[in-house]
């Protein structure tokens, strides 16, 4: 039960985190 | 959707003021933007490219989303349990970098050297003097597209059928009506200004549908526990294949070969603000995502057996699950939001298919880039979007199966055809355009060849291994002929602020 939670819940919020410090971390352009 | 007899939205007043609303907003879209449009033909095909970031971020994913999110993955997930995520986390992040990265550098480059398509982009990156190169894409997409579009009214049809108790061949023609009135007015603007809306009514329903039928339910932890007590692997994330997984995650490959994706990206005002519009973007498309799976799990709760859907089809579950868990206003919503991913998709791709005939046959190749009054243009751009859509619905309605086989190989076929071939432009200074042919023909017969050996198709969806070959032969090819020589002022375009 718990790696439904983490893959049904988890995943989708990493996935919008990954999003939000790709965007505004600051780094150079690829 | 056929058999799709238990929605009936024609005997309920309120689903249908909550339908035609819904149309009526479209048709207006298409009456106020049709001015700006016929401005020129930058107007007309990528907005003049002054697209907000939130549009642009909001029209590139339901773009990207026809109808398989909303009937294929819901019944995905319904017949596979939540293995059916991987399906979906592909191409939510394929499309995260695409918009993080990929984008920017094709919009700068865009902006600089005058381009409009995609076929442009390649003409412009590999000095393609003979227009060869611009050929051959024009007519690739232009193929493709136009089959996509056949088959979103087909798919379109059907749900009308489905919905009003009419006949297809009415369906189809209504969806083909609606479409044709607004794109051919109002151009770019009014399908990125309706995929926008269209948007809203998608996630509304995605969200709100799997929320309420949790609820009926008793919430999650019963739903879990019934879920399990029918068979394990219906709450188990991994009850998949090695191969499957790799061809579900592999799906996200074709998003940067898909011109009706990319196109978004090449109509933003400021490329900086690509990242806004990659979180945006990224949100939407994980909460629509999300949604559609869980509509799926909770469908297998209170259909048990696939038998009880009608018609046996899986594809049924969303629009009979709205049905019989949502207030009729809300599922007068649930089936517009049918309808807004499949025009959402067919909108897209015929705006696409017209700028390869206007575009890049009729000005790049037969008038070999002449000044001609932008008026003159439009005007050929509409009129080509009126044939297209009679085209497709021809081709729909008389040659259903050549339909079926090019839009069974149009998503991977695309993305490996035009996937690693764009990738490297953008990236790598040593691609030719010969390297360019090459990937072409490889992407695009590996998909069709792979698909059917069934040894095989059994091992994992054909994108991949062609998508990874054709960015192999686009790399061999390139190393051994000669690349274009003004290649540092292309990638200093494309560089513009590699600074910040």
């Amino acid at each position: 039960m718990l790696v439904f939670y983490l893959i049904m819940f988890a995943l989708p919020m990493a996935i919008i985190a990954i999003a939000f410090i790709l965007a505004y971390a600051k780094r150079k352009t690829l | 959707m056929e058999g799709a007899v238990n929605v009936q939205l024609h005997s309920n007043l309120y689903s249908l003021a909550a339908f035609i609303g819904y149309l009526l907003i479209i048709t207006a879209i298409g009456i106020f933007t049709a001015r700006f449009s016929s401005k020129g033909v930058r107007e007309y095909f990528i907005g003049g490219r002054n697209m907000n970031r939130f549009v642009v971020a909001l029209s590139a994913v339901v773009s990207g989303r026809s109808s398989w999110l909303l009937l294929g993955v819901t019944g995905m997930a319904y017949k596979m349990g939540p293995s059916a995520v991987w399906a979906v986390v592909g191409y939510i992040l394929a499309e995260l970098l695409l918009f993080m990265f990929y984008a920017k550098r094709l919009r700068r480059f865009s902006e600089q050297y005058d381009c409009i398509t995609l076929p442009d982009f390649f003409a412009a990156r590999f000095n393609d003097k003979n227009g060869l190169l611009r050929l051959t894409l024009a007519v690739v997409i232009l193929i493709f597209m136009v089959s996509y579009v056949s088959a979103q009214f087909v798919g379109g049809g059907k749900a009308f059928a489905a919905s009003f108790h009419i006949n297809n061949t009415d369906g189809i023609l209504i969806t083909a009506a609606i479409v044709l009135l607004y794109t051919l007015l109002g151009g770019f603007l009014a399908v990125s200004l309706t995929d926008m809306i269209q948007a809203f009514f998608m996630i509304f329903a995605l969200i709100i549908l799997p929320l309420i039928a949790i609820a009926d339910r008793g919430g999650l932890d019963i739903l879990l526990q019934q879920l399990r007590a029918l068979d394990p692997k219906f709450i188990d994330p991994f009850a998949l294949s090695i191969g499957t997984a790799i061809g579900f995650l592999g799906i996200g490959l074709g998003s940067p070969g898909n011109p009706h994706i990319i196109a978004r990206y090449m109509s933003i005002d400021d490329p900086e603000q690509l990242r806004y519009s990659a979180v945006v973007g990224t949100v939407w498309n994980v909460l629509m995502a999300w949604g559609a799976l869980f509509i799926g799990l909770a469908g297998r709760v209170f259909y048990p057996d696939v038998s009880l859907l009608p018609g046996g089809d899986t594809e049924n579950l969303y629009p009979v699950l709205a049905q019989q868990h949502l207030h009729p206003v809300l599922f007068g919503i649930v089936v517009a939001s049918i309808f807004a991913a499949i025009m959402s998709t067919a909108d897209s791709q015929l705006l696409v298919a017209a700028s390869s005939i206007v575009r890049d046959i009729y000005e790049k190749i037969i008038r070999k880039g002449r000044q001609i009054e932008q008026k003159k243009l439009v005007l050929y751009s509409r009129l080509s979007v009126l044939l297209l859509v009679v085209f497709a619905l021809v081709l729909g309605m008389l040659a259903s199966d050549l339909v079926f086989w090019l839009v069974l190989f149009a998503w991977a076929g695309l993305g490996a055809s035009l996937g690693p071939t764009s990738i490297l432009s953008l990236y790598w200074k040593g691609t030719t355009r010969a390297g360019i042919f090459a990937g072409l023909v490889t992407g695009t017969l590996i998909t069709i060849l792979w698909y059917n050996i069934p040894l095989l198709k059994n091992t994992v969806y054909e994108l991949v291994p062609a998508f990874i070959l054709s960015f192999i032969t686009v790399m061999v090819v390139s190393k051994f002929t000669k690349g274009p020589e003004d290649i540092n002022s292309h990638f200093k375009a494309m560089e513009a602020d590699l600074s910040d």
